[in-house]
């Protein structure tokens, strides 16, 4: 049906149970950053190298390296969390 | 493993050739300026002051849809755009000059092409259009009114304490809504002018109100026609350049693009591809009437599911085809754009456009799941464009097939940050709870950001002021003074500062009572600017495409009570500082009295600088980083956030709006945590707080916890985050969450 393959791998396992986990709770959204800081910390040296860089900044996502430095440095600061 | 770093640029798209193309050519243009809009905006208004506001709206329109110029990108299959060029931003004259004229003719603080962030370029020949709008606008626009009109501390608390913002409504327009796109495909734009004359034609004139309501009938039925006019445009242009295309198959693309614009939006849509045009040119309308950012799609997968399965059916359509005609129309939708003035810049880092579009949750009446075929399309889709538009959501609930959130898991495992997802278990009671009826509430898409509303019955704007918690914090401890200006608008009810509360709950107090000020303050701004909007700025295509079934039938526009629902939304932001802070106070000073007030007031007027103090401002910094902080599943501090959130979110219900008992249900204020990137702004006017937060760095993001202060991992983050009282945020819920790669492998 589809071209893209679902993947069931244990990291996407994990982090849907994340999920319900938050929503059982009670919670009401998530949105999520999958990018590790080095290659935040890369894509700040070599802007060019990574234009097509996506992130998420709030409710919408952005080109990293067009950001400002003070947002980039917000995302880059976020806590990484480990599932 | 080139993906453990970002599955982004480890991993390839699978694009047909076309899409490819596509996207080459969309996201070759750099950001622009394009001047059009304003200018022949501008012509008609400088002819025409004598007609009614909402009809003179609607000529003006029609006249840019009329002159404003056209194209058709190669190889697309869809026609339609905002402005001169893909990426490029038109411009809103109307709202606000004062920003046009310092930053594109004069270069203050910049020009936008020499922005540091977020540039746009500017055609020299645009540049004396802008001064000739300039001239003419200044003294006359929606900002200078609001100048006159608002009280002067709800002006001192957007423009110098920045206690609330609410600059985008200043300097531009609304948006925040989802059009009705299910009504519109199946009706055509006919139906509106065809009801519109029959209402018009019953009108007794004798009723006070009918002038008003022959107004916007004019309007509504002279806005449907330019929608239409607009279509033969590009019906007219697909043939002229059918006429000259050698490539056969381009040449047979091209005429159907004729044909279909010639059927659609007058008439209802008969398949798959008519209803994506219609969708494209009824959006592109509206983000040509208003600026706004916000202008959402409602939930694809279940108002195209019957063109699809028609499709499918008939054997006209299959999924790949369906997959490329969506890749398509987001890449269209992907060409609009919105340029703000460097200050309200600060508050929308990397050029958003908040074109929201939903996938999944529950079908309204049986209340049972409805993915379908299509929420898989709009998936592949995102994963395969790559570009920020549309966002992407995905309503998930207690019985959302396994299968369906692997494959959601997926795509956010690229790291473009879409789709975000949103749980029906409270997004619903949260509606009911605001006064949906509960078919409606189960139908909800999300709206901007994280909005959630009807399509077709929401009025009112999901976005508002932002409202900066941790400056009503700041201000609490130095008895109502903004230690940054002076400014005192609003003494403590106790009368005390930090140096003098005699107990945590005094302190607790005197912060509910600054944040019960602003949110008052807030109240005036977000009603003043809906009152002079009602008297100059009614929208006639926002009203008969976000809600035609309730503004034809009542004779209204939206902002005089045209929708069935009506609230007024806003952004809450620093709940982490205000739950950190209070906490480190009730800790450090009263709980297990380690500094006095005196000293950590001291401390944060000097910015934990001070080395002549014992113990050293480092040294108080370090205690009240210490401090347990909201994220990390800690009880005490998470029912401080818990608390303060719900009684901003209470005092906002309080206040009505300007709809209120003019025929729409709700017709108040209402709570979200949204941020988009006002953290940062924000954070630059705030001074040191107690949760050990430096002066002018950013505040907390959403209802996220303090970045870098949820030490525990996901699962205390999540539980502490969760302790909020979700239900309250019917204006939506905002919280970011940070994965390495590797951990997704």
């Amino acid at each position: 049906m589809s071209e893209m393959v679902v993947n069931k791998s244990d990291g996407l396992a994990r982090f849907v149970s994340l999920i319900d986990r938050y929503f059982a709770a009670g919670g009401a959204q998530m949105q999520f950053n999958v990018v590790s800081k080095k290659t935040l910390l890369e894509a700040q040296k070599n802007p060019d190298k990574y234009a097509n860089l996506l992130v998420r900044v709030a409710g919408y996502s952005a080109y990293f390296t067009q950001l400002s430095k003070d947002v980039q440095k917000d995302i880059i600061e976020r806590t990484e969390e480990k599932l | 493993m080139k993906e453990l770093d970002s599955f982004q640029i480890g991993t390839q798209p699978v694009r047909t050739q076309r899409i490819d193309n596509l996207y080459k050519y969309v996201t070759s243009f750099e950001y622009g300026i394009c001047a059009e809009r304003g200018h022949y905006l501008t012509e008609f208004y400088k002819n025409n002051m004598n007609l009614p506001p909402i009809v003179r709206r609607a000529k003006a329109i029609d006249y840019v849809l009329e002159n404003m110029s056209i194209y058709i990108m190669p190889g697309s299959l869809f026609a339609g755009n905002q402005a001169s060029n893909p990426r490029w931003a038109p411009l809103f004259p109307e709202f606000e000059v004062e920003w046009l004229e310092e930053e594109l003719l004069k270069g203050n603080p910049y020009y936008p092409w020499e922005r540091p962030a977020d540039r746009y370029k500017l055609r020299d020949e645009d540049k004396s259009l802008i001064k000739d709008m300039c001239d003419w606008w200044r003294g006359k626009t929606h900002t200078d009114t609001l100048r006159v009109r608002l009280p002067k501390e709800a002006l001192a608390t957007h423009y110098d304490l920045k206690a609330a913002d609410i600059g985008t409504y200043f300097q531009g327009g609304d948006g925040h809504f989802a059009a009705d796109h299910q009504w519109l495909i199946n009706n055509g734009v006919q139906k509106i002018i065809d009801d519109c004359k029959k209402y018009r034609d019953e009108l007794d004139w004798s009723e006070p109100d009918t002038v008003k309501k022959k107004d916007f009938y004019d309007a509504a039925i002279i806005s449907a026609n330019a929608i239409i006019k607009y279509a033969a445009r590009y019906e007219k242009l697909a043939e002229k350049m059918a006429a000259g295309e050698t490539d056969e198959k381009r040449k047979k693309e091209l005429l159907t693009i004729a044909d279909t614009c010639r059927w659609v939006p007058r008439n209802p849509a008969r398949n798959f591809y008519e209803a994506l045009q219609f969708i494209i040119l009824v959006h592109i309308c509206i983000q040509i009437e208003d600026s706004g950012a916000g202008v959402s799609f409602g939930r694809y997968d279940q108002f195209m599911y019957p063109f699809y399965r028609k499709g499918s059916e008939e054997g006209t359509l299959t999924y790949n085809l369906a997959v490329e005609m969506t890749e398509n129309f987001f890449l269209q939708i992907y060409t609009c754009n919105k340029v703000r003035s460097w200050i309200d810049t600060d508050f929308y880092r990397g050029v958003p456009m908040f074109q929201n579009l939903t996938v999944g949750g529950q079908d309204p009446v049986k209340k049972c799941d409805a993915t379908n075929e299509l929420s898989y399309i709009a998936l592949e889709a995102t994963y395969n464009t790559r570009i920020p538009q549309p966002s992407l959501t995905v309503r998930f609930h207690k019985n959302t097939p396994y299968e369906f959130k692997i494959k959601v898991a997926e795509v956010i495992r690229l790291g473009t940050g879409l789709p975000s997802i949103f749980n029906d278990e409270t997004y619903i009671p949260a509606l009911m709870n605001r006064g949906y009826e509960l078919d409606d509430a189960y139908n909800y898409c999300i709206i901007g950001c994280v909005e959630p509303g009807t399509a077709g019955q929401l009025g009112g704007r999901t976005g508002g002021a932002w409202l900066n918690c941790t400056k009503a914090l700041e201000m609490s401890l130095y008895n109502g003074t903004d230690p940054r200006t002076g400014i005192c608008l609003h003494k403590n009810k106790n009368n005390k500062d930090l140096s003098t509360f005699e107990s945590y709950e005094e302190a607790k107090e005197a912060y509910m009572d600054q944040i019960a000020y602003y949110i008052k303050m807030e109240a005036i701004l977000e009603n003043t600017i809906d009152q002079v909007w009602e008297e100059t700025l009614d929208e006639p295509m926002a009203a008969v495409f976000a809600c035609p079934t309730t503004t034809i039938p009542r004779g209204k526009p939206i902002k005089q009570g045209g929708a069935k629902y009506d609230l007024t939304g806003q952004q809450t932001i620093g709940t982490a500082n205000v739950a950190n802070s209070l906490y480190a106070i009730k800790k450090l000073v009263f709980d297990d009295k380690v500094i006095t007030g005196a000293q950590l007031k001291h401390a944060l007027e000097t910015n934990f600088r001070d080395m002549a103090t014992v113990p050293t401002g480092p040294q108080i910094k370090a205690l009240c980083l210490g401090v347990p902080k909201y994220g990390n599943d800690v009880d005490e501090v998470d029912e401080i956030a818990r608390e303060m959130l719900a009684f901003v979110a209470n005092e906002l219900t309080g206040y009505k709006n300007t709809r209120y008992g003019r025929g729409p249900i709700g017709g108040n204020l209402h709570c979200s945590t949204s941020t988009v990137s006002s953290n940062t702004p924000f954070g630059k006017v705030c001074g040191a707080t107690p949760d050990g937060r430096e002066a002018y760095t950013a505040v907390a993001d959403g209802q996220s916890p303090m970045r870098g202060t949820d030490v525990l991992g996901p699962t205390a983050a999540i539980s502490s985050v969760a302790k909020i009282n979700n239900i309250l945020l019917s204006c939506g819920s905002l919280y970011n969450l940070k994965f390495s790669p590797a951990d997704l492998s």
